[in-house]
């Protein structure tokens, strides 16, 4: 199996290689389209500023590879963190930018209120939607959050939320395209449990 | 819910961990990358490692060592220690770090804090301020050329202004003394600043944690040299807090010590004769990712 972590030079592509890599995958850290095409997963990994993101996929033209493997050949992707976030519409970090479409939602600061800003550290989520993701992963498991803008979302892609003020979108899922606002790859066993649900499930897919 | 973090606390000198003490003594330890392991298996919530050479050598911390480190570790690091340029930054991010921490000299290099902020994102940014009592008065220390800083309330302010991610207090006055965490310091700190806030300095036992933990608005408690030479210190630690009152933390470590009682220092008190005299084995089955 073939697994591809998007280098866009947005991430800790080294934290999620390791958690990977423990699990027994090789992957291959890549913005090259042949690697992409290739590839039977795709992971998106992404920490940083969203115009940012978007920016440097621009730039490396990897919108129209992405879009054509995801959206058109169903190509299972996850998404973590910012890599989450791109996927929706649009975000008004910095500047009102325009994302990657795939999911319909926004992408906001999460209201100030007497919590601190950003949310980090670990925090129970509530699984949502049954799906592989969270395969032998109960309700109240921990996950490392940081992330000063939270992902609103339709009720029907979310899998997953966590409270914080507010009820926050921990994870989505549509169709193909799994997302977590957490960090798996750095959230002990619950996290890479859930790397390996994904795994599973890419496995099972697989044409 | 979101839990309040218990945090290890490295600190490196020559490429080896030490224990330090008053910021003057240093104790050696041993490899890096051994102690992330147990840290990350014993489940530690976050790992900080800091090179207190690098600054007044003009180096940036090993990455190799980083390197060779975050490969067993799946909680999140931070990493500090010579930090001057984005490129820096971008070196520990690429070699396992997923955040910084940066010494609080750099709150006078507005363009670069903001820079790494807007790079990086606020949660990748950490800033470090190592604290001492004068006079009743919190200061900030500049430990590269011992002399004072400036008010600790008035870094607290740029921090915020510059929109970093988190705050590290760090007690010199405390350092390896065993005092406990600085409940005082803490107050102020956190009714001062909305940013997440993490203390370290005079953990000695797990106690200490707890009584660091019962203020609400700390995020994260640390201790440095408590975490060494004990087998499950960790897990240990957790199951004490826990224990005491149902306080939010994360205890899911695979070894929890559910049936055990503790003495304030978190050693284990010897268990009923009776109930020893009909336990034979308790086996551990090992844990299935």
């Amino acid at each position: 199996m073939k697994i591809v972590i998007i280098d866009y030079k947005m991430g800790n592509t080294q934290s999620i290689q390791n958690a990977l890599s423990f699990l027994g995958y090789n992957t291959i850290i890549s913005h090259n389209y042949d690697e992409i095409e290739d590839a039977d997963a795709l992971i998106l990994p992404g920490v940083g500023a969203f115009h940012q993101a978007m920016h440097n996929l621009q730039e490396l033209h990897l919108i129209e590879p992405l879009e054509r493997h995801v959206i058109k050949k169903k190509k299972p992707i996850l998404g973590i963190c910012l890599g989450m976030q791109i996927l929706a519409k649009s975000s008004s970090e910095i500047e009102i930018t325009e994302g990657l479409n795939w999911i319909d939602a926004k992408v906001q600061q999460i209201p100030s209120t007497e919590l601190s800003i950003p949310h980090v550290g670990w925090n129970s989520i509530e699984v949502r939607k049954d799906n592989s993701l969270f395969k032998n992963i109960s309700s109240d498991t921990h996950f490392y959050f940081d992330h000063s803008f939270h992902f609103m979302a339709r009720n029907k892609d979310i899998s997953s939320t966590t409270l914080y003020g507010q009820e926050i979108v921990a994870s989505i899922q549509k169709e193909n395209i799994f997302a977590t606002q957490f960090h798996p790859e750095k959230s002990q066993s619950a996290g890479l449990k859930l790397l390996r649900n994904f795994l599973n499930y890419v496995e099972d897919n697989r044409c | 819910m979101l839990k309040q973090r218990v945090i290890a606390t490295l600190i490196i000198k020559n490429n080896i961990v030490v224990q330090s003490i008053g910021f003057k003594k240093y104790l050696p330890v041993g490899r890096l990358d051994i102690a992330v392991e147990y840290l990350n298996r014993w489940g530690i919530d976050e790992i900080i490692i800091l090179d207190i050479d690098a600054s007044r050598n003009q180096t940036l911390i090993s990455t190799d060592l980083i390197q060779k480190a975050s490969q067993s570790c799946f909680v999140p690091i931070c990493v500090g220690g010579g930090i001057k340029s984005i490129k820096d930054i971008q070196n520990l991010l690429s070699n396992g770090a997923d955040k910084v921490s940066i010494n609080h000299h750099f709150l006078h290099a507005p363009s670069f804090i903001k820079e790494a902020v807007s790079t990086f994102g606020s949660q990748c940014i950490v800033i470090t301020f190592d604290v001492q009592k004068i006079n009743g008065q919190y200061l900030i220390y500049d430990y590269l050329n011992d002399t004072i800083f400036e008010s600790l309330e008035h870094g607290l302010k740029l921090a915020q202004a510059y929109n970093v991610g988190e705050i590290l207090i760090n007690n010199v006055d405390r350092d390896g003394m065993k005092t406990g965490l600085d409940s005082e310091l803490a107050n102020i700190v956190t009714s001062f600043s909305s940013l997440p806030i993490m203390m370290l300095g005079g953990a000695k036992n797990p106690q200490d944690l707890l009584d660091g933990i019962k203020n609400p608005k700390l995020s994260a408690v640390c201790a440095a040299n408590f975490f060494h030479f004990t087998e499950h210190s960790v897990n240990i630690a957790k199951s004490f807090i826990k224990k005491e009152v149902n306080y939010p933390i994360r205890h899911e470590s695979h070894v929890q010590y559910k049936e055990f009682s503790f003495d304030t220092d978190g050693r284990i008190l010897k268990r009923d004769d009776r109930e020893l005299s009909q336990l034979l084995f308790e086996v551990q089955e090992e844990e299935i990712i």
